[in-house]
Order: C-alpha cells, then structure tokens, then sequence
C-alpha cells in the first residue's frame, strides 16, 4: 500500500475503539478519527477543493488539524502548513510561493489578518474552531463513515505537504514532500526506533514542522497512539510523558536541555513509561545527555538530517562512548559523502560539506525545480553542514557552511532579521548572528551600526522586529557598534561576531 | 482596542484558549501560550501597542504571567502615561 489513508483506514477499521489520538484532555478513537476525516473530505470537496489543489494552513497541534493531513491525503490535495506567528505579509509570500488556492484557519488567524491582508486565494476558506464572515465552519462537518470517491484517484504520487524552509524576506524554498515522500519516512522511522502498536508516540514540537507530522503519522499507520501536546514547557512535558504513559519521543535537542535543567529539581514527577527518546536539531552536551537517560529510564538515540533529506544518521548513546561527538552512522536508506572545496570526496577525518543520498529524499522545491538542481551533485544532495566521516563510517558535524541561527530547533536566516532592520533610516548597517544561549541553544543576536548623528534606541529597533518578523526571528540581545568587523573584501566576519561584539561594542 | 482584547488575541496566535479558563489567574507562561521563544515580541508588541515601558522589576514579578494582573497593569501604566502627559500641558 503506498496511500497513507488506505493504511489508516485500515487500522481503523482494525482497532475501532482504540484511542488514536490525545491531545490538551480530548481523544479520538481510530473509529471517530477516521469518520472526522470523511467529514472533513466531504465537507472540502463539496465546496470546491479539488484533486491537486493546495491549502494554506497556519496550524496548530489539535486532533482537527491531524485529520485535515489525512484528509487532504484522501482528496490528494496538497496542505502547506505555516508558523501563524509569521507576519501577514510574509504569509502572503510564502502561500503565493506555493500556489496556495485555499485556506484554513482558526478564528484568531483570520480576525488579525481581515481588512490587512488581502491574500487573493481563487478558492474556498474554511474556519476551524468557529465561525467567521466569508469563511466557512469546519464545525459544520458531519461525521461520515464513507470515505470520499475522489480517493480511487489518488495514487501517492501527489503533493501531500509543502514546507516552507525560509522565512519572510529570503526567497523561500517550498520543500515538496509527496505521499510517498511521507509514507517511505514513517515506514524508515517505524524500522529504526522499532515502533509497534503497544506504543504512545508524543509529538511536542509545532505541527508545521515535518519532525511532528512524522511522529502523528507513524502511530496512526500502525495501530497506535498518537500524543500530540499543543504547547511546550520542560513541565507540561514531563507531565504529559508521565500521565499518557509516552513510551517513544523525538524531541529537539533544545527542548531536552530545559528538560533536563527541570530534572535536576527535586520535585519531579519519576517516569518509568518510556522506551526511548530521540534527539534531534543539534548535539547535546554529555552532562546533559547523562541526566536525561539517568532520569528517564529509557534508551536514548540521537539523530542528524535535514528536511530535504530526512534523517540521514542516527547514533544510540552506547556507541557514542567510543564515538563522542559523532552524529552516528547513515540509515540503511542514505548513503554520505564529504565533499571537500575542490570538488573531490574527502578521505576518512577530511572536513568537507556534507552531502547524501537518500531513498527518504523530498521531491524537490516546488515550482524551483533548477534551485533544487543546483543544491544537487551527483544525485547527493548538498546540506550547507560541514563535517567528516572517520574510518568506521561515522558522521560527525563541525559546522555550517550556510549562515544559519538554529534557536529551539527552528531554523532562522540572518538576512531575513537584516532585510527588516535595515529598512529603518538610521541603520547604516547591521548583521545578524548565533549567540550561545543555555535554554534554547542559540539565540538571534544583532548588532547594529547607527547613521552617525541619528537617535536609534533598542527599542526601535524591538519595535521593527515586533511586527515585521515572527516570534522566533526577534533578537534577543542587541548590540549598538561604531562598525562591523570585516575581511580585506569588505564582508562581514560574522563567524567573529560574538568574540568582537564581547569586545567592541555593549549588549543593551 | 482594550488592553484586555489585545492580550486575547496575543496569547491565542498559537493556539486557542480553552473555553473554562479564567483570565483572572491564567498563568500564560506555564501553560505554554507564550514561552521563552515569543516572550520578545509579546513584550516589545504589547510596549508598542499602549506606548508603555515595562520595567525589569514588573517584568520580573510573579503577577507578570497572569494575564488578569497584566492586563491590569497595562491599564494602569496608560492611565499613569496619560496623567503624566496632561501634567505636562500635553495633548492626550
């Protein structure tokens, strides 16, 4: 079976009664779940969205927004889901970008963007968790037990989500992930962390992120339980692990170091449910890693990759007490090559950019076909990331090659943050850069030079951020300098950015 | 728009309030509306928004994260805000 609903219906007609999903104290059996979806199926395509079409979606984590994936499935139409802290405008760009011809949201989306933001959608849009003027009310969807015909039609080979890798002012790069793409990325993950059936899967990361697509589709294509937390604290976590008795997580390695700070609390709660956790996004530091599996009990493995490619390596921590620091061995799936900056394959210990080839691979960048061209070699795929492999076939990360501020495992692009400061008349330039930060691993920092003789405060320039950037591109520390520091080329040594700010310039 | 109203709306950009909370002593913090990532623009906004300036100890006391006292204590700065403005023989 290569269709994800073919496979979930079957589990549901399987295990009826079993609960499917729980979320914030609600859930859904694989018996209701499934009529929901059919609700969702028929209720869309009888007002309009067709095979093929794209929707828009500023999700959040809910029951709802886990059956409109499999519903979209099941029309084979295509869901872009987006961050709805990004800014309208933004939102606009990145939904042209895709070819967005519907939209769903929730009340709170579509009062903040009415009279603002003309999003010129051609089709239908559709409110989930209420009612709306020129939207229709996904409340008012039956429940059905039929699934819709148009799904004969499908055969796994269309679009199911479309993710957004950039953020507002860079041109963005619609990742296009296929049904297939999908199915072929749970099935590789089932194999890999031996899911079964008897498993509680926790998703406690943003849903319009494919690390918590994956992890509500793995349990619902075998019959087990999806929980999905619609909000993170290190102690909701903790919490939601204990009283859903979680047995499997990935998390993002940001995500477990405030975990493991809230552990060394007397006061919490003793977990003896869990089998293993997965970290992912970026290395943790063994002291870390050490409360985490005294803690919890549980087996621990952590993973590199990227959403292109999906998981390339994976490393369990009882092979990293002779391999530290290495972000493990390729799945059977990928294979990876280091390619130094002449071009040839790096020896064994040679740093070079990480390249690979996958079976898990995307099916490329929507509507940028030559982009995604350009970011191939030799069928591998170029990541941005430097590293090596040793002689066992080991991978380790030293580095990125592309600018990038990784901040609670979201990516954030330095020339977004920059695009929007330098539209303020006072800044005569200015650059944004990774800072070291204990709680989310790294945090943007900015440092700006003033157009001599202008008044430009901090909180100007919070203002701009405020409303012209997302909540995960604002600075957290800002930096007022006489000038950037900068190579005998006239580009900015941002690699040197922390080391000069610390002695150049103040934090204010 | 009412401090009460913006505040909402800010808290439910992610996700939607639960139907039996009561504002009054909803601690936004610990339930995860807003966490350590979008606390700058929730703070910088709402500053922006009723053209008051939090200091770092009203920021830092316990009463901060629920949102019936914020959404008192903004009341509060912009009544102060507009007394001081009309002190000074400036328009309001």
């Amino acid at each position: 079976m290569s269709k994800i609903c073919d496979i979930f219906f079957t589990m549901a007609a399987k295990y009826p009664q079993k609960t499917a999903i729980w979320c914030d104290n609600k859930t859904v059996t694989y018996e209701k779940l499934a009529s929901l979806v059919n609700g969702y199926s028929y209720f869309m395509f009888n007002h309009g969205v067709c095979y093929g079409d794209h929707i828009g979606f500023p999700m959040n984590n809910s029951i709802e927004s886990a059956a409109l994936i499999l519903a979209a499935a099941d029309l084979g139409a295509a869901l872009v889901p987006i961050n709805p802290t990004l800014p309208p405008e933004t939102i606009k760009s990145l939904f042209a970008a895709a070819d967005v011809n519907h939209l769903i949201a929730r009340k709170n989306f579509l009062e903040q963007t009415a009279g603002e933001t003309d999003f010129k959608f051609s089709g239908v849009q559709f409110c989930l968790d209420d009612t709306w003027e020129n939207a229709l009310s996904l409340e008012l969807t039956e429940a059905i037990s039929e699934r819709p015909p148009v799904h004969n039609q499908v055969t796994g080979e269309e679009t199911l989500i479309i993710t957004m890798t950039s953020g507002s002012t860079g041109v963005p790069k619609p990742i296009d992930l296929t049904q297939i793409n999908k199915l072929k990325r749970a099935r590789a993950h089932i194999r890999l962390y031996n899911l079964t059936k008897e498993d509680r899967i926790l998703a406690a990361t943003p849903l319009y992120h494919s690390l918590a697509e994956r992890l509500v589709l793995m349990p619902l294509l075998i019959g087990a339980t999806s929980i999905l937390m619609p909000r993170f604290t290190p102690s909701l976590w903790l919490n939601c692990i204990k009283n859903q008795r979680v047995t499997f997580t990935i998390a993002v390695s940001a995500q477990l170091g405030q975990i493991a700070e809230l552990l060394t609390s007397p006061f919490v709660p003793e977990i003896d449910s869990l089998r293993c956790v997965v970290s992912s996004s970026s290395l943790l530091e063994n002291h870390i890693k050490n409360e985490l599996i005294d803690k919890l009990n549980c087996d621990f493995l952590e993973m590199y990759g990227t959403t292109e490619t999906s998981t390339v390596t994976s490393i369990n921590f009882r092979e990293t007490v002779n391999k530290k620091n290495s972000v493990g061995k390729p799945l059977p799936e990928a294979e990876v090559k280091i390619i130094k900056e002449d071009q040839s394959a790096a020896l064994p210990g040679e740093i070079g950019e990480i390249t690979c080839k996958t079976a898990l691979m995307c099916s490329g960048y929507y509507g940028l076909p030559e982009v995604f061209q350009n970011a191939m070699q030799d069928g591998y795929f170029r990541t941005g990331d430097l590293g090596y492999l040793d002689e066992d076939g080991y991978l380790y990360f030293t580095g990125r090659k592309k600018e990038l501020i990784i901040t609670g495992g979201i990516n954030v692009y330095p020339q977004d943050i920059e695009a929007c400061i330098k539209k303020l008349p006072e800044v005569k330039e200015c650059a944004a850069f990774a800072y070291p930060d204990n709680r989310l691993g790294e945090v943007v920092a900015l440092a700006v030079v003033p157009v001599r003789n202008t008044k430009l405060s901090k909180r100007n320039i919070q203002f701009q951020c405020a409303k012209n950037l997302a909540d995960f591109q604002q600075p957290h520390l800002i930096v007022f300098l006489a000038e950037l520091p900068k190579n005998s080329l006239g580009k900015v040594e941002k690699y040197n950015l922390v080391e000069y700010v610390t002695k150049h310039g103040v934090f204010k | 728009m009412t401090a009460r109203d913006y505040i909402l709306k800010e808290l439910q950009r992610k996700d939607t309030l639960g139907e039996n909370i009561d504002i009054e002593t909803f601690n936004y913090l610990e339930s995860g509306y807003i966490d350590s990532i979008s606390i700058i623009q929730f703070l910088a906004g709402l500053e922006e928004e009723f053209g008051v300036e939090f200091t770092d100890a009203e920021i830092a006391d316990p009463s901060f994260k629920i949102a019936g006292q914020l959404i008192r204590l903004v009341e509060r700065k912009v009544m102060e805000h507009e007394r001081s403005k009309a002190g000074n023989g400036e328009e309001s």
